[in-house]
């Protein structure tokens, strides 16, 4: 039966309110179907039509209000050097900056657990960047505590787990306390961060505070990412971005906006970004592009280009530099860019991949996969 | 849809009125309230179980499109096309809070008894269920075209799609849907 057809008796049959008689009976039998599921989905409207008037007479007045509201707040504002203030009022002010100093002082003291808590979730697929604070030995690998803008993280780093220095291996006796480092691993049930790659570097120094969510009417601003959290469903995901005044805010990003940014970098910390929103709401993050070469960060190792042959165990990505064969793991995390593309790897396909050098491949930690050569843009 | 003639001055008058709408002319917001409020409920309606929240939930696509008025141009595209793309975001914020706080929170309210009769609940909940097997995109073109009657040409110009797109998707969602309500229909 043919699609079209179909589609066509179907909407003859939304008109008249019937089948048309020239269906066979194969296709009056789908388009029933397809009606019935109609008519349920106009039945739960009609009943719902009465609350809809119900609920505008309230609405009204709500967003009444908030019109009033806005222009009232218009006219009333005035730059805040032109506002006088008495010493009451100075007191006043004082005595609320105390209490918010007090405040924050309780949340960095506190560990900054609920700030971590909040940037990643058990399951998340996280890059973080940070300063050792300490080390130890336990029986499941070395344990690190990580100063993070975020507040301390705790990584368990298994043995033979891959650290590098600008792409290359370093012994993991080299991870000590004040050593810089960038991190990629996943969220236990615990909370702790199970490290797969770790690169040493300078990194910026953000001491640990309070993380604001990105507000709704905040316009654009730019920053620096300090981590990134993947949800397991690669639907939603998370960076931290350090923006003006040293302000933490938590950006949630879709799977567009993430696979957006992390095709042109797969290791996202310490690049510079700019946030802003779309039309509808939207967020749209971005590089920042510096002119002339880019500062140094420490990063994970990465390559971009296009997938060149799928192997049996990842595939194979043409590069800049030339062929790198990449091996995916169970837990490598894959987001996909394009949902034109179809499920699996392509020839042809744009990719970017992070992840850490074993013999002359790199085992994949984070893959984002991008267009197919000749598919139009994504969505 | 206007055609011929008719369709330049609508488009004028809609592009008067995004204008207008951009300078947060409260007059403009009144119309774009008045024209758009139904159509607002009765799409975040049927995406969520409680009528409370669905009053909520509309009300703040208005208040999220009036903070972010500086930021809408008109290019063609109505500003219908603005709301339902702002309703899709408040809605999906809301069921990803609700989904953190645990899932069964919706569907006790649906369950709860109000003025709706009991039938009419029974088939919202089916029916809330079965819109949950679907895509967003899929959950998106059956509302603007059983809940708000849309047109083809006007649900696939409201979701930037072409037409041939949109009676696809309509018809894998109505199949799915379909399918789910009779595996509902089954369950003892």
């Amino acid at each position: 039966v043919s699609r079209d057809r179909i589609d066509w008796l179907f909407e003859r049959a939304l008109e008249d309110g019937r089948v048309p008689a020239e269906a066979s009976p194969g296709e009056r039998l789908e388009v029933e179907r397809l009606l019935s599921a109609a008519r349920a989905v106009r039945g739960a409207a009609a009943a719902s039509a009465g609350e809809a008037e119900l609920a505008m007479a309230r609405a009204r007045v709500r967003f009444g209000q908030v019109l009033a509201g806005s222009a009232a707040s218009a006219r009333r504002t005035r730059p805040w050097s032109a506002r006088p203030l008495g010493p009451a009022a100075w007191a006043g002010a004082a005595a609320v900056l105390v209490v918010l100093l007090g405040l924050a002082a309780i949340v960095v003291l506190s560990g900054g657990g609920a700030e971590t808590a909040v940037a990643l979730e058990p399951g998340d697929y996280v890059q973080v960047q940070g300063t050792v604070e300490s080390t130890s030995e336990t029986p499941a690998g070395r344990t690190l505590r990580l100063a993070t803008p975020m507040g301390p993280v705790e990584v368990v780093v298994a043995a033979g787990t891959p650290l590098t220095v600008r792409g290359q291996r370093r012994p993991l006796s080299e991870l000590s306390p004040g050593a810089g480092l960038v991190i990629a691993g996943l969220v236990a049930d615990d909370r702790t961060l199970r490290a797969e790659s770790l690169a040493l570097g300078t990194v910026s120094p953000h001491p640990p505070g309070r993380l604001e969510r990105l507000e709704h009417d905040r316009g654009r601003f730019t920053g620096e990412v300090v981590s990134l959290a993947l949800a397991p469903d690669g639907e939603a995901s998370r960076i931290v971005v350090v923006g003006p005044g040293g302000r933490r805010i938590l950006v949630t990003l879709d799977r567009e906006a993430a696979a957006s940014l992390l095709e042109q970098g797969p290791s996202a910390p310490g690049r510079r970004v700019s946030i802003d929103r779309d039309q509808t709401g939207n967020v749209v993050v971005a590089l920042e592009t510096a002119e002339g070469a880019p500062p140094a960060r420490p990063g994970l190792f990465e390559v971009t280009g296009v997938i060149s042959a799928v192997t049996d165990d990842g595939f194979e990505v043409a590069a800049r530099g030339g062929v790198v064969t990449v091996v995916v793991q169970e837990t490598t995390r894959v987001v996909r860019g394009d949902r034109q593309a179809g499920p699996g790897m392509q020839v042809g396909q744009a990719v970017a991949v992070s992840g850490a050098q074993h013999d002359g491949v790199l085992v994949a930690d984070l893959v984002v996969l991008g267009r197919v050569r000749g598919h139009g843009a994504p969505r | 849809v206007a055609t011929g003639a008719l369709a330049i001055p609508l488009r004028a008058a809609a592009a008067q009125l995004a204008q207008r709408a951009r300078a947060r002319e409260p007059a403009a917001w009144t119309e774009i309230f008045e024209a758009h409020y139904r159509m607002v409920y009765a799409f975040v309606r049927s995406r969520v179980r409680s009528p409370a929240d669905a009053e909520d939930l509309a009300s703040q696509v208005f208040e999220v499109a009036y903070s972010r008025a500086d930021h809408f141009e008109y290019r063609g595209v109505p500003i219908e096309a603005w709301l339902v793309g702002i309703a899709r975001n408040v809605v999906r914020d809301h069921l990803k809070k609700l989904g953190r706080r645990g899932e069964t929170v919706e569907l006790q309210e649906a369950l709860m008894p109000s003025a709706d009769a009991t039938a009419t609940l029974d088939l919202r909940h089916d029916l809330a269920l079965a819109m949950r097997a679907l895509t967003e995109d899929q959950q998106t073109v059956l509302t603007l075209r059983f809940s708000l009657d849309c047109p083809v040409a006007e649900t696939a110009r409201l979701m930037r799609r072409s037409e041939d797109a949109v009676k696809n998707l309509q018809r894998r969602a109505l199949a799915s849907m379909k399918r789910e309500l009779e595996r509902q229909e089954r369950k003892p």
